[in-house]
């Protein structure tokens, strides 16, 4: 029965990484109230942790069996470490320090998944502010403390201690923190092509969705005033680079003047490449940005390079789709992020938000504007705090055209990496091995 | 007090997994693209719009100027049909694998193997038209008889 409510404990952190925003806060409480009084907490945490990211995945079925079990089984132990830290009873400091460590090994390759509720708080302006200091894990700790406040009732005092620190903290950075530079003119054009998945998968033997996603991006994109840069999502129309109706589309719109960003697949040195296509006016040849890291499995037609970085105008700097959910990937010497995605690809499944909320964390943690442009959507631009400045309906047709950006912000996530996971190795290790504060209350939790 | 407490609980975490489940019950679902492209559907284990059932061989591989050419080969033998074709330089393939794309003879029937994906096989089959299969049918392929490269 205990093994029941381990799974049920799951469901509020999916719907968390479903809709983002508050309710990330508490999420984890259920599953820290029975962590506590269960004979083995481990298996217990292991359970929550593999519903929630199997209900999770659930929509996105073009993953295959082999992802979503591999995601699963890295929750499992992530929280099936936070169950265990929970059942040691030495106060917040060690499953709050496990829960952080988990989620920055979960941030590090492809083959892990961040989903988080801390993570799920950017989502809401207000609520993830605090990035701007630490990142993605001070998020993820203060979801951790709320929730370990609601589930141990006697801890609560400590707790507010801890969690009003941090605000405070956060909002003195916030406060202080200076500006690096002016509003950026960037007269840009986003072209999102509000086209379902299905149509990409078959348009190589349906010649009607072939013409139709050439319409929605090529004759678009080719529409567009000359002075702007035109800037179209990873792989919307799927030719390869080099022959083609589509290269040719791209180098007549060049030739007329136009500034191009594309995520385009582009055969090159001995392997098909996942790559951003970046050719400016009067710039003879584009340059082409490799995909980084790829995603095992569904990208199994392409190799991953890390090469040259292509430099847009105004400082700006490019990341195609999955390295977007990965910190490490956005260059906060950057005055300006870019990225190309292709989330139809996950259909209109939870992932796809919990990825799309991604790009407004990196936004907040390296202070930097960031452009998002998504086949169906979500297409935007971002401020440095992680605002919606203007976007595009998903699931629709259309082009955001825009003028001007905020300069970026100094952040100290952005200037320092990751310190607050890093921290938490110490902390957790002192924690641990602490026995001074001795085992706390076992009354019952919630 | 405690059953009490954990029924509440449960009833909270039952409560958010209504909420997901309604939230994404259209997770799946295949939406038309505009007005005049319909959804797909699964028709005998292939996925396909209405009008790609019409597709045969020849209209796939030489829409333009093969008007004389039989919709798929009448032999076994689909050298002449693939010269037929404007596909002239295509060979009968080595190994267990077909190669996309490719021209593969399999349990009586032609199959035009055009994409091999990640997720999904891109095909135009005999008698069903153009479509896409999922990818873990590529098995029932092996051993069959193909000619390729097509282009």
């Amino acid at each position: 029965m205990t093994y029941l409510f381990a799974a049920l404990c799951a469901l509020p952190l999916a719907l968390s990484h479903d809709l983002g925003g508050p309710l990330g806060l508490v999420a984890l409480a259920p599953i820290m109230a029975l962590s506590r009084r269960v004979d083995n907490p481990f298996a217990h945490g292991f359970i929550c942790g593999f519903v929630e990211v199997a209900a999770t995945m659930w929509g996105a079925s073009s993953y295959t069996l082999l992802i979503p079990a591999t995601l699963g089984i890295q929750a499992g132990l992530a929280r099936g470490c936070l169950a265990w830290a929970i059942a040691k009873q030495r106060g917040p400091i060690l499953p709050v320090s496990v829960l952080v460590l988990g989620q920055g090994l979960r941030a590090t390759s492809v083959l892990t998944l961040p989903l988080s509720c801390g993570h799920d708080l950017a989502a809401v302006p207000w609520l993830g502010w605090p990035a701007a200091f630490g990142g993605g894990a001070l998020l993820t700790a203060l979801c951790g403390l709320t929730a370990y406040a609601l589930s141990h009732p006697k801890s609560r005092r400590a707790v507010a201690l801890y969690l009003g620190v941090l605000i405070i903290v956060s909002g003195l950075h916030e406060a202080l923190r200076p500006r690096q530079g002016p509003a950026i003119e960037l007269r840009a054009s986003i072209v999102q092509g509000g086209l379902p998945n299905w149509v990409y998968r078959q348009a190589s033997v349906d010649p009607k969705a072939d013409a139709l996603i050439r319409s929605r991006y090529l004759d678009v994109a080719a529409n567009e005033p000359l002075d702007r840069l035109v800037i179209l999502p990873e792989t919307a129309v799927r030719d390869r680079w080099g022959s083609g109706s589509m290269t040719a589309a791209f180098r007549a719109m060049h030739e007329r003047g136009l500034n191009l960003v594309a995520g385009v697949n582009h055969h090159f040195d001995g392997a098909l490449r996942n790559s951003a296509m970046v050719w400016l006016a009067g710039v003879s040849e584009p340059v082409f940005q490799t995909k980084q890291t790829v995603v095992p499995v569904v990208e199994r037609d392409f190799e991953a390079m890390a090469d040259q970085l292509a430099e847009l105008p105004q400082g700006g700097r490019v990341q195609i789709c999955i390295e977007s959910v990965y910190p490490r990937y956005s260059d906060p010497k950057a005055s300006w992020l870019l990225v190309l995605t292709n989330d139809a690809g996950v259909g209109r499944s939870a992932p796809r938000r919990a990825f799309e909320r991604e790009s407004r964390l990196r936004a907040i943690e390296t202070g930097r504007s960031l452009l998002r442009a998504g086949q169906d959507g979500l297409s935007y631009a971002l401020s440095p705090h992680g605002q919606i400045i203007a976007a595009i309906e998903p699931y629709r047709a259309g082009v955001l055209r825009i003028e001007k950006i905020p300069g970026p912000v100094w952040s100290l996530r952005g200037a320092v990496g990751d310190w607050v996971f890093w921290l938490c190795w110490p902390i957790a290790g002192w924690a641990w091995f602490s026995r001074s504060s001795g085992r706390e209350e076992t009354s019952s939790a919630l | 007090m405690k059953r009490a407490l954990d029924i509440g609980i449960m009833t909270l975490c039952l409560v958010c997994g209504a909420i997901f489940l309604l939230r994404n019950a259209e997770a799946k679902t295949l939406f038309p693209a505009s007005s005049s492209l319909v959804a797909p559907t699964w028709t005998q284990g292939l996925l396909q719009r209405p009008e790609m059932m019409q597709t045969t061989g020849a209209v796939f591989l030489c829409p333009t100027h093969c008007k004389a050419a039989n919709d798929w080969p009448t032999t076994s033998d689909p050298t002449e049909w693939l010269k037929s074709v404007d596909q002239g330089a295509a060979k009968s393939g080595a190994g267990d694998r077909p190669d996309a794309p490719s021209l593969i003879h399999h349990e009586g029937r032609w199959i035009i193997l055009w994409g091999e994906r990640s997720d999904r096989l891109e095909v135009v089959v005999q008698g069903q038209g153009a479509g896409v299969w999922p990818r873990s049918r590529f098995e029932e392929l092996y051993g069959a008889a193909w000619w390729g490269p097509l282009k």
